[in-house]
């Protein structure tokens, strides 16, 4: 692997995978696969596809956990008011809110949760032909 | 053990849990002590700062001209990147495969061969223990493998190794392939057809029920429970062959614990458990959850101390002294149902750990049936237990 210390843009070796740090706010990592110099269309949209599903993960939960943050500093804020400086929030104020959020957004996961099941599993096959075709390279050689 | 809930509880029912007939809890919430919540949970200050700084964003635009094999990442978190390879193979599987928790089932359904009432052979006995450490590792592999975005957000399983991408999805797929396949396959051969078919269906109940079902429906504790119950009926027809009352009740001990057990675990874990967007008990309707937590203790007092000799599974000895043990169990539960705070739930679970290897030593130095003269009628039993305690008094 080749790269420098100093602080501008580096590189990273295409020939491996790479994962990285989780992202702060949805804390799916991103990750790059590595990609051969005659690469086949079937590799090639093998691994599109790969970092695509990763990325769409990542920006569904950069989304929700966004949501939730909001709308729990809101809720804090409203309970606050309502119990006067005297009083702190208790838990069975934020079981309240964890319930209401998650009735809030049961839509938006199940279709997020179908989507990711069927997405996740379809991959299975063309990974299997990947992994085949790029044995039958190695033996080649 | 269900439909004894349903009818003491007509609130219960299996709609939606939105509907307003099963909360209540407005009624409820007013008569709970007002506990702090736990520090995490509470927002941080210095949150409005959420804007990502442009040395996060990936640089690709310099290589679409020059044929070269490198990628280009900014230098700040050069040293997060990592590639995508096992750190060591043995270790990560046995992490994919959640080993702890594969031996303990796997130790349940040894249980079940030890309690069955014929003499132990030693086939059967290793090869249930294999068998349902290997299936057990295939539906955690599937687990894992179909949960991989929400592992992610919790901080208790951030670290898994489908989570940091150690292999790829096809891998561990294979790796669930290949142990679910080798279990079926040594259950079938050195015990018998039921026992594999059994070890199938759990296998698939946990991968294909329990698992989609967390983010839909808050039956799914009762569909884990379940999973939990089957391993000692495996163990029980691998001795045996067939499945009689006594492994039911067995069955039905392993099923009841898993309410105090999971309860008491995932009530610290709400908030992540709420963001993840797993619908259980502890985040849609928590007073089910103090609730069933209790209920499920009293009925492992009444399982162990009245139906296990009754069944015929254990002698007398079993119910007494398994009621020291149950009993405990029930006052931490009861502690929790009326004060439901990190203390009472942490307390809760470990003993719940403690308390089911516990139980199945007592049952198993108080196993019934190998022996033939132990076979005496249930009066007869009743009165011998009687006059020992009678005995005892004077």
């Amino acid at each position: 692997m080749s790269y420098s210390q100093s602080n501008t843009n580096v590189r990273m070796d295409r020939r491996f995978d790479w994962v990285g740090p989780p992202d702060s706010v949805s804390k799916i990592r991103k990750i790059m696969l590595r990609r051969v110099d005659n690469e086949s269309e079937l590799e090639k949209q093998y691994r599109i596809a790969r970092e695509e599903l990763n990325q769409w993960n990542s920006d569904f939960w950069a989304n929700h956990n966004t949501l939730f943050d909001t709308q729990k500093i809101h809720y804090v804020e409203k309970r606050k008011k309502e119990l006067g400086p005297l009083e702190h929030v208790s838990a069975n104020d934020l079981s309240d809110f964890y319930r209401d959020f998650l009735n809030e957004r049961h839509s938006a996961l199940m279709s997020y949760n179908k989507e990711w099941y069927t997405r996740n599993l379809a991959l299975i096959w063309p990974a299997l032909k990947v992994n085949i075709v790029r044995f039958m390279r190695l033996l080649k050689r | 053990m269900l439909s004894r809930q349903i009818l003491q509880c007509p609130r219960l029912g299996y709609c939606a849990s939105t509907s307003q007939a099963v909360f209540h809890t407005n009624v409820q919430n007013n008569s709970l002590p007002r506990v702090k919540p736990l520090e995490e949970e509470m927002p941080a200050k210095s949150f409005r700062k959420t804007v990502r700084s442009p040395s996060d964003i990936l640089d690709l635009t310099s290589s679409s001209k020059k044929k070269n094999i490198d990628i280009i990442v900014t230098d700040t978190h050069l040293s997060q990147w990592y590639k995508m390879e096992p750190k060591s193979l043995a270790s990560d599987y046995l992490q994919l495969c959640k080993s702890k928790l594969s031996m303990f089932v796997a130790s349940t359904a040894a249980c079940g061969v030890l309690m069955a009432p014929v003499p132990v052979a030693l086939a059967p006995l290793a090869a249930c223990t294999a068998g349902t450490f290997l299936l057990s590792s295939a539906a955690n592999a599937c687990n894992q493998l179909l949960e991989a975005p929400y592992d992610a957000q919790m901080r208790r399983t951030q670290g898994r190794v489908l989570v940091v991408h150690r292999f790829s999805p096809l891998h561990a797929f294979t790796f669930a392939g290949v142990t679910g396949m080798t279990g079926i396959s040594l259950l079938a051969y050195f015990g018998n057809p039921l026992t594999a078919a059994l070890g199938a269906l759990n296998w698939f109940i946990y991968a294909g029920v329990y698992t989609p079902m967390k983010r839909a429906h808050i039956g799914c504790t009762w569909a884990g429970a379940v999973v939990g119950a089957i391993p000692p009926l495996m163990g029980y027809s691998a001795a045996t062959g067939y499945l009689d009352p006594a492994s039911f009740c067995l069955a039905a001990i392993l099923f009841s614990w898993q309410f105090p057990h999971f309860n008491g675990l995932s009530w610290n874990l709400r908030g992540d458990y709420s963001r993840a967007g797993y619908r259980v008990m502890c985040v849609t309707n928590e007073r089910l959850c103090r609730i069933t937590s209790i209920r499920h203790s009293l009925a492992l007092l009444g399982l162990c101390s009245i139906a296990a000799p009754l069944t015929g599974l254990t002698t007398m000895t079993f119910a007494i002294d398994s009621l020291p043990v149950n009993a405990y169990l029930v006052y931490l539960s009861y502690k929790f149902y009326k004060a439901p705070d990190a203390k009472n739930s942490r307390k809760l679970f470990f003993y719940s750990l403690l308390h089911l290897p516990l139980c199945m030593l007592l049952m198993g130095i108080s196993n019934y049936g190998r022996n033939d003269d132990e076979k005496i009628s249930i009066s007869d039993k009743m009165q011998n237990a009687v006059d020992k305690i009678t005995k005892y008094i004077k």
